[in-house]
């Protein structure tokens, strides 16, 4: 297997096959993001990721979940998804589950068919980051949408049967806006209602515009106490069945 | 890579996990010894 440079994976991917089906993120201008600055977003080419997958059957005896990396794989046609999903079920009969990224733009342009085809064809979970529910936050961000819509396309993947992981990340409103960002957050997951949520905490990393905004003190980070009182107003809102997961495990991969 | 790691490490199911999720929080937050330094979340 190729890799074209820094790959990421959610924690629960942390055993997966990973292969890399597009380079980069299709949005790439959130501003607390660091993790594809460095790549131009591009589809990779289909016949080098098939020629992966062949190299992948032939290294390894048992595959038993795939990652479709990098940012947001499922804005790729979903004619180009199906090609590689059914070579996934020829090549990896063993395989139970195939997951990627998906953004809110990736899931708009998919209509309710192509959804149920996917996972038909095996596409089981899409890992989706709601980041807020507050549209303040979201616009000062740079996340491109707001709140409405990301949880328009989160129930939309999960209509069609696509299981849903949402992430938001704790202390993204700062201490101005902490309480606000935290109510607006569990409402909106709520909403979504996704199997997995998933609450990262911010950290600020060099070359983003947060990092910016924290170094000219425009972007107030919260402590641990905030950090605290802040998860501490997730939880009353969560009222449904669903599993709510802080990430455990520090692995590099 | 992974994502960066958060300060307490907690997990639980909704809804039936709820109260044992405050609890944690609250012991947390009474020392904060408990949670992870700094350094270790890093990307």
């Amino acid at each position: 297997m190729r890799y074209y440079g820094d790959v990421y994976r959610p924690p629960s991917e942390a055993y997966s096959l990973i292969i890399q089906v597009t380079y980069g993120c299709s949005h790439n201008t959130c501003a607390f993001c660091s993790m594809y600055k460095a790549k131009k977003f591009a589809l990779r080419p289909l016949d080098e990721i098939l020629e992966d997958f062949q190299m992948a059957r032939k290294a390894y005896g048992f595959i038993k979940k795939i990652f479709l990396a990098d940012g947001d794989a499922l804005i790729r046609p979903a004619k180009d998804l199906y090609i590689i999903l059914d070579l996934i079920r020829d090549l990896f009969p063993e395989c139970e589950r195939v997951t990627c990224y998906a953004s809110p733009s990736s899931i708009k342009i998919k209509t309710p068919e192509e959804l149920k085809i996917l996972r038909e064809k095996g596409l089981y979970m899409a890992y989706m980051g709601l980041e807020s529910g507050s549209d303040i936050v979201l616009n000062k961000m740079r996340k491109g949408h707001n709140a409405a819509e990301i949880i328009e396309m989160g129930r939309k993947i999960r209509e069609a049967g696509i299981k849903l992981s949402v992430t938001a990340i704790t202390g993204l409103g700062g201490s101005d806006l902490l309480e606000s960002h935290a109510i607006e957050t569990a409402k909106a997951l709520n909403n979504i209602n996704p199997e997995y949520i998933g609450l990262l905490t911010l950290m600020v990393e060099p070359g983003t515009l947060l990092y910016n905004w924290v170094e000219s003190g425009e972007f107030i980070l919260l402590n641990q106490s905030q950090i605290l009182r802040e998860t501490r107003m997730y939880i009353p809102y969560e009222s449904r069945e669903q599993l709510f997961i802080f990430k455990r495990d520090f692995q590099s991969g | 890579m992974n994502h960066a790691s958060n300060y307490l490490s907690l997990r639980g199911t909704f809804n039936q996990d709820k109260e044992n999720l405050l609890n944690q929080i609250a012991q947390a937050e009474r020392n904060h010894g408990l949670l992870r330094p700094e350094a270790w979340r890093a990307l």
